[in-house]
């Protein structure tokens, strides 16, 4: 499980990130949303100690990440094609995440095999640099090299951005199956009320670093609660929708 | 239009260079460079002062202006050379590209930002003692002022010059570095060889008079050939907006990558290490570099102070080379690491084997510097080689040198480009701790054994050296782990500054 209790972090005078109490162990999809600047990739990178919090502590199976290394074990995750190591080839880099987590050869040439039509097509996989990928092909490395050593816990910041409508489809399908397989529960953020709303099976709602609502996804109610929200944010400016846009969202 | 235009960017170059991400280190470096440029600025000065009375001497009867003149290509030559290690980026003139402004603007902008900066006022530190103490006597101070702009042109068009083979370089012509050697041989020959009054040296003088008598067809020419550099540097500056910034693809698509296994985890990371020396421009660079002074270092003529010298220049020379190999790569140990520090944090203990892969690669690298140094000092000195010192020098470098080098890891705060040029702003950084090791670190390996021959005979002392390196290389991986355990400490701290300072 992934605990935060009383985590909070500002940059100067903005509190980036306020969450008094968190708990993810559901096994499934969890959606992040928020508008900018809600905090979200803020508390991804909390939950994995890569920035240092100004109070409060998220453990995860009972250890503090900011005082341990165990719980990187249980946990995978892609954030932005920063995390790659991009003078690899996406094979060398699969091979060396594999290589050190105690992944067997033969259990990474299967992943691969698994995922190629997702994945850069075979001359770029064996024959290009990750930075020489587009931003797209790197997102798709990023997430399938999260996935590589099976861990519980996996973040993915904006996961379907960059990517075409297909590789969407069968991004959300490989996850299903991943977590179906695995018993794993992925937190994934987006901007895109359609994905959140019509794959995750609780959506948490961000706002100025706090939560602001924690739902069950168990109908339809949830895509029209977001929406409301987030109408509301817009009332009193120049933007508002009109009535007929209402009906229309 | 124009200068409303040319002002507005060059005031956008002076906040980029204030709002550094580096911050407060950015200052330290600004003196440190202030510092370098009054060092040059007071040899120049002390050259052109002395220079007049040892021409006087060397060639009575001749005129030191003439003297000069006569030779002003080397100090063209020299001047090429000083700007071939000045940063370059094509950056300013991608930036503005997709603005709301003429391009012929902008490159007009970019390429007079280069000809009108003060960099190219510089050599009169030394032009200005110099006609003085020479011309002054004879033509007066106009005449002084005529030599002063004369000498300046030239300048101003060896700049163009200079920025002629860059902008080549950027347009990935790779013989670039070569387009140099042609002009200047054959100026060199002209000048030498060419019977008077054709040869090059005696329209030198010539030019020399014309520009102290103000004659107008000695200036001419000068301005000719930097108009006609500008127009090249145009045409060329026009494909370069087309050329993306710092791209990175290769042309050729690589040999399908083999999947070997490593048999175990320090030799995968040792295979990581090596990709990020060969297939990243800045550390390869960084390596030829070094390996360029590694290599000339022995090779350098020493005096000779004679078999009794327990330092023998040769055989520091030798060090010098096996040190520098290291200096190049360890102290940018986790700076490279930045360009990706969020990926390695999340998996346990990465940095900690990164580190140790690179301290090994670079064991080997200087293992190579020794052998290279031996071989130079058997063929070029004749002398037989003395391999106790050899290796005495070794195990001191890669031991207790190369630690001093790892240990300023701790406190690396700045992410090192992988892809840009380690002359170029934003290019090769380097903290003040480092810089600090560093220089005590070329003094360490001589001042060990001079204090130690004071006690004990000369062979003593290579071993005792020989056995305190080797301890440190035995125990490689506690002190290794123990710099890791120190990063990891400060690392909110340091992971901050990687991000803030990772360009890509």
């Amino acid at each position: 499980m992934i605990e935060i209790r009383n985590l909070v972090k500002t940059f100067g005078s903005k509190t980036a990130v306020n969450v008094s109490s968190l708990a993810i162990e559901d096994i499934g999809i969890i959606g992040l949303v928020g508008n900018n600047g809600a905090g979200k990739t803020t508390l991804f990178r909390l939950i994995l100690d890569l920035l240092k919090a100004d109070s409060g502590e998220v453990r995860i199976y009972d250890e503090d990440v900011s005082a341990g290394e165990e719980w990187k074990k249980h946990m995978g995750a892609f954030i932005e094609s920063g995390f790659l190591i991009d003078y690899l080839t996406p094979q060398e880099y699969f091979s060396l995440i594999g290589k050190l987590s105690g992944v067997s050869k033969e259990d990474v040439v299967a992943h691969y095999e698994r995922y190629k039509n997702f994945l850069p097509e075979e001359s770029d996989f064996r024959g290009t640099y990750i930075r020489e990928l587009s931003a797209g092909n790197k997102q798709k490395v990023g997430i399938i090299s999260a996935l590589l050593h099976k861990p519980r816990f996996i973040l993915l910041d904006e996961p379907f951005n960059f990517l075409d409508p297909s590789s969407q489809l069968v991004l959300k399908r490989i996850l299903q199956n991943y977590i179906a397989e695995n018993q794993a529960s992925i937190v994934i953020s987006s901007h895109n009320l359609n994905h959140i709303a019509n794959f995750c099976q609780r959506v948490i709602l961000m706002e100025k670093g706090a939560i602001i609502k924690d739902l069950q996804n168990t109908g339809a109610e949830v895509e029209a609660t977001l929406n409301e929200y987030f109408v509301s944010q817009l009332e009193g400016t120049d933007i508002t929708p009109t009535t007929e846009e209402m009906t229309q969202l | 239009m124009f200068i409303k235009t040319f002002m507005t960017i060059l005031a956008n170059h002076r906040l980029s260079e204030q709002r550094n991400p580096l911050g407060g280190q950015a200052q330290i470096s600004k003196w440190a460079i202030y510092i370098g440029y009054a060092y040059w600025a007071g040899i120049f000065l002390l050259l052109g002062s002395s220079l007049p009375f040892a021409f006087e001497s060397s060639h009575s009867g001749t005129e030191p202006y003439h003297v000069l003149n006569k030779y002003i290509l080397f100090i063209l030559m020299a001047d090429y050379l000083m700007r071939w290690f000045q940063p370059f980026s094509a950056m300013s003139l991608h930036q503005y590209l997709t603005l709301p402004v003429k391009r012929s603007i902008v490159i007009h902008t970019f390429l007079g930002a280069k000809l009108l900066t003060w960099a190219n006022l510089f050599w009169n530190f030394f032009f200005v003692p110099f006609a003085f103490i020479t011309i002054t006597k004879f033509y007066g101070f106009t005449g002084m002022l005529g030599y002063l702009i004369g000498t300046t042109l030239l300048i101003c068009m060896n700049s163009q010059f200079s920025l002629l083979v860059h902008m080549m370089k950027e347009l990935k012509f790779i013989y670039s570095f070569l387009i140099p050697v042609p002009i200047y041989a054959i100026c060199i020959l002209w000048n030498e060889f060419a019977p008077e009054p054709w040869s090059l040296g005696h329209y030198c003088v010539d030019m020399g008079e014309g520009f102290i008598e103000w004659n107008l067809l000695y200036f001419l020419p000068v301005f000719a050939l930097m108009g006609l550099l500008y127009w090249c540097n145009m045409k060329i500056a026009e494909k370069l907006c087309y050329i993306q910034p710092n791209n990175t693809a290769t042309k050729k698509k690589k040999k399908v990558a083999v999947y070997t296994e490593s048999k175990s985890e320090s030799r995968e990371f040792l295979r990581l290490e090596w990709k990020q020396l060969w297939r990243n421009k800045q550390p390869r660079m960084q390596f030829y570099f070094w390996l360029f002074f590694a290599a000339v270092f022995p090779l350098m003529q020493a005096e000779t102070e004679g078999e009794s010298s327990s330092l023998g220049k040769e055989y520091l020379y030798t060090a010098y080379g096996i040190f520098f190999l290291g200096l190049g790569q360890l102290t940018a140990a986790i700076s490279y690491a930045g360009n990706y520090i969020d990926g390695l944090m999340i998996h346990k203990s990465y940095l900690n084997k990164i580190l140790l892969a690179k301290y090994r690669l670079q064991c080997l690298f200087s293992l190579i510097g020794a052998i290279v140094g031996s071989i130079s000092v058997a063929i070029i000195f004749s002398r037989e080689v003395d391999f106790i010192r050899i290796l005495s020098m070794l195990f001191f470098i890669i031991g207790p040198v190369f630690l001093l080098f790892m240990t300023s890891a701790i406190y690396t705060n700045y992410t090192q480009p992988l892809n840009g040029n380690i002359f170029s702003k934003g290019g090769k950084k380097q903290n003040w701790v480092q810089t600090f090791l560093i220089l005590p670190a070329l003094i360490f390996y001589p001042l060990f054994i001079w204090l130690l021959q004071l006690i004990v005979s000369p062979a003593t002392s290579y071993w005792i050296v020989i056995t305190i390196g080797l301890i440190v290389v035995l125990f490689h991986q506690k002190w290794i782990s123990y710099i890791y355990e120190r990063f990891m400490a400060m690392k909110y701290e340091r992971l901050e500054k990687l991000r803030e300072t990772n360009a890509s």
